[in-house]
């Protein structure tokens, strides 16, 4: 019995003596991790996204170095303006994604803003300090817009190209006009651009949830590209994306973009 | 032996994670410093590095990563987002948004509205005409229609220039505190809530990206830099240009007198509000 018993013994540590075992068994660990995060980013995404989220930011924290495993695309300056049926309405404004949520004015709590509003327009907080709209900003990073359709316009025509095209979609004047300085400096700086107003890619990433539910969203998303030379592409119907919303009862309307490289 | 396949399988996994991470880490890099990049390149073929490179050296951490990057990078182009444009190497700094609102005494009022300047103006809206004039119709709301009856909310321009600014006063605000420094400073100098709003989405972005910012409005040499012409004259006006500078510590700076900046400007009559700013590398 003894004997036997110290042979295995023996034979235990013969093997715990081999290198071999050992590098075997941090590579095994180090292969079964990666399968975990490869096999779980394939049924996942979202789940193992904000755990890499979490860990940058938790390094960030400690270290003070940026890793950067956080987005490094920006969805630029989105803001939405909220007019009412009703003055003093207290409303909810929430913005569901799983990116990082850089920058609000008036400030969210876990992208949820409580506030009132009125039916031309003027939003208050709770200290009742008046703001123009509610604007956000967020990260990003893989995410693949949907270039199918949209506009090849030069950059020097880019204001009457967006004068255009976003009173089709259904931008009231005052809203097209902040639409277009702060995008015009960007779109000017390009020889030609590529133009794209996104619908389910950027709604899936970041819904928008309001309570109570308005009776008319319109969501407009530019998503452009700097190019050389002109590039062929199919025209977007841009009626058909504010098709449906009308001004009318509780309205909500967004606008942002995002430059894409 | 035993442990031959596991061996060469684990190798093999190895190399493929490094492949990957190596792969992933370097593209991210790429798109983060891609702007830096090119700032890093320009200094290096203008004689002007000496004011640029105490700034970047302020990001040492990410410096090798960027040097040994920029071959890779030098197919992009000039990004948006430059606050620097080098020019007959020269550095440019960029008169960012300004925006010029028009109150009118009454409705429907002929307005002529010019910047002088020798500097470049490099983006517009509405459109000036050839001699660098806006001709607009105010009205006592302060929206504004061009000629053919387009309605606008302000008259909106870029400017670059390679003006020394002012900074012996101003404010050194931490980058998490920027909202509430700006929605109190621009009460105070007299922006209605309104306005006040619209620069602060516009600048907060920025400033909070900072851990700390050396804050100034300029005065004089802004007005001397760009001056407004407006035709007839106005009653008041208010020109609020906010300059700033990155830090990572915090810095002394002699507090600047909001209430004088505001002068004896009142909302009467006919009156012009422009905001507008400039951050300083």
């Amino acid at each position: 019995m003894n004997n036997k018993q110290e042979q295995i013994d023996q034979e235990k540590s013969s093997v715990t003596k081999n290198p071999l075992f050992w590098i075997s068994g941090v590579f095994g660990f180090i292969l079964g991790l990666t399968l975990t995060i490869f096999i779980g980013n394939l049924i996942m995404p979202n789940v193992i996204e904000s755990a890499f989220l979490t860990l940058g930011m938790a390094l960030k924290n400690v270290t003070g170095i940026s890793f950067d495993i956080v987005g490094n695309n920006v969805a630029d300056k989105p803001i939405i303006y909220l007019y009412t049926d009703e003055d003093d309405r207290e409303v909810n404004v929430q913005i569901d994604t799983n990116k990082e949520i850089k920058v609000t004015y008036p400030k969210a709590i876990d992208n949820n803003w409580n506030v009132r509003a009125d039916k031309d327009g003027t939003i208050r907080d709770k200290d009742g300090l008046e703001y123009n709209y509610l604007f956000w900003e967020s990260a990003y990073n893989g995410v693949e817009w949907d270039f199918s359709q949209g506009f090849c316009v030069k950059g020097s025509e880019s204001a009457e190209f967006l004068d255009k095209a976003l009173s089709d979609i259904g931008l009231s004047r005052r809203e097209a006009n902040e639409f277009i300085v702060y995008w015009l400096p960007k779109l000017e700086a390009n020889e030609w651009n590529l133009i794209s107003f996104q619908t389910k890619v950027y709604e899936d990433i970041y819904k928008l949830k309001v309570n109570p539910v308005p009776d008319n969203v319109l969501r407009v998303f530019m998503t452009y590209k700097g190019v050389d030379t002109p590039v062929d592409i199919r025209e977007q119907d841009l009626k058909e994306l504010g098709k449906g919303f009308k001004r009318e009862g509780f309205q909500v309307v967004e606008w942002g973009g995002s430059g894409v490289h | 032996m035993k442990f031959n396949f596991i061996y060469v399988a684990s190798v093999a996994i190895v190399c493929l994670i490094v492949g990957v991470l190596t792969v992933t880490g370097v593209q991210s890099a790429k798109n983060m410093t891609s702007t830096q990049n090119l700032q890093v390149e320009s200094t290096a073929n203008t004689e002007s590095s000496e004011v640029e490179s105490e700034s970047e050296s302020s990001n040492a951490e990410s410096e090798d990563i960027r040097i040994e990057e920029s071959s890779s990078c030098e197919d992009r182009t000039l990004s948006e987002e430059e606050q620097e444009i080098f020019m007959d190497g020269k550095v440019l700094e960029r008169a960012d948004k300004p925006v010029i609102y028009i109150y009118s005494d009454v409705d429907d009022k002929y307005i002529e509205v010019a910047i002088d300047t020798n500097e470049i103006i490099s983006c517009e809206y509405p459109k000036r005409d050839e001699n660098g004039i806006w001709k607009i119709i105010a009205y006592k709301d302060g929206h504004i229609e061009d000629l053919n009856g387009q309605v606008y909310n302000y008259l909106y321009w870029e400017g670059l220039s390679d003006t020394e600014w002012d900074f012996s006063k101003g404010f050194c605000i931490k980058g998490s505190e920027s909202r509430e420094f700006l929605d109190k400073a621009l009460n105070e100098i007299g922006l209605t809530r309104k306005e006040a709003n619209e620069f602060i989405v516009y600048w907060l972005p920025k400033l909070e990206a900072n851990e700390y910012n050396l804050i100034s409005f300029q005065t004089d040499r802004y007005n001397d830099t760009y001056d407004l012409r407006v035709h007839p004259y106005c009653d008041n006006m208010l020109r609020v240009f906010m300059t700033y500078k990155g830090l990572n510590k915090p810095q002394d700076i002699k507090e600047q007198d909001l209430i004088a900046l505001k002068g004896d400007f009142k909302r009467e009559g006919f009156h012009v509000v422009e905001w507008g700013g400039s951050e300083v590398k």
